[in-house]
């Protein structure tokens, strides 16, 4: 039904930040994982979204205003931060320390991911909220010519 | 005034829209064919979206979604659906009051 096309977009847009929060929380929790498989420190994780269109198959059917409108979003890729560098501390008793005696750590800032998990969570907030906007106003417009 | 007039669309843009978009009744002397299918269409839609939300409710009690708003989200639908259909027969149904009360 054309009338859940809001409540579709808005519940995409609360997916999609629900995966950010994940990939948040995997962030801060391997805020100190000195070794991966690969030997390497764990690299921050980075969420890009993307517009989710209508398919070019479904367009054909769909009204006019339905294309227009597009679906919502989605997640379009997980991306490992290679432009911040790990950071280096010095602890020569660390099992992963080098011959030099340094230990690298994630390029994890729990700050940074404390301002994105605050910036996540508002934005789930805010397609909950349009969604009961939207949820409202199909209510709404039910209560038309009643008295 | 006539009340086969009601039935008329005279404008030409009107009827044009009306039949690109298949409102009309093909058949000019079935009309109520044509809503009632419209009615019994929107109960099926109606009850696909009962049974998504019982599916999502079913799958969160066993632990399978990964969120909680996906069970929300169907159950708003098929609450919304449920007025709208509930909202069709009230005017099928006072229409029909309507017309049985006519004196003869």
């Amino acid at each position: 039904m054309g009338l859940f096309q809001s409540f579709n977009i808005s519940a995409s847009g609360l997916t999609a930040q629900r995966f950010r929060t994940d990939i948040i929380a995997q962030n801060i929790a391997n805020v100190n994982t000195t070794r991966k498989e690969d030997d390497e420190p764990y690299r921050r994780k980075v969420v890009t979204f993307q517009e989710k269109r209508v398919t070019p198959f479904s367009q054909i059917y769909s009204t006019s205003k339905n294309a227009l409108v597009g679906n919502g979003v989605r997640v379009s890729r997980v991306t490992e931060d290679y432009d911040t560098d790990f950071v280096e501390v010095y602890d020569p008793s660390h099992p992963d320390a080098d011959e030099n005696g340094y230990v690298f750590y994630p390029n994890v800032n729990t700050v940074t991911e404390m301002t994105n998990l605050i910036d996540a969570t508002r934005a789930y907030e805010a397609n909950a909220t349009a969604f009961n906007a939207s949820k409202s106003m199909a209510q709404a417009g039910l209560q038309v010519g009643k008295s | 005034m006539d009340i086969t007039l009601l039935n008329r669309v005279d404008s030409n843009y009107l009827s044009n829209i009306a039949k690109e978009q298949g409102l009309r009744a093909k058949d000019p002397e079935e009309p109520f064919s044509s809503v009632l299918s419209a009615m019994m269409n929107s109960l099926n839609e109606t009850n696909e979206l009962q049974i998504n939300a019982q599916e999502e409710e079913i799958r969160f009690a066993l632990g399978y979604s990964d969120n909680t708003h996906d069970m929300m989200v169907a159950a708003a639908k098929a609450s919304v659906a449920l007025q709208y259909t509930a909202a069709v027969r009230d005017k099928l149904i006072q229409g029909y009051q309507e017309l049985m009360q006519i004196q003869v």
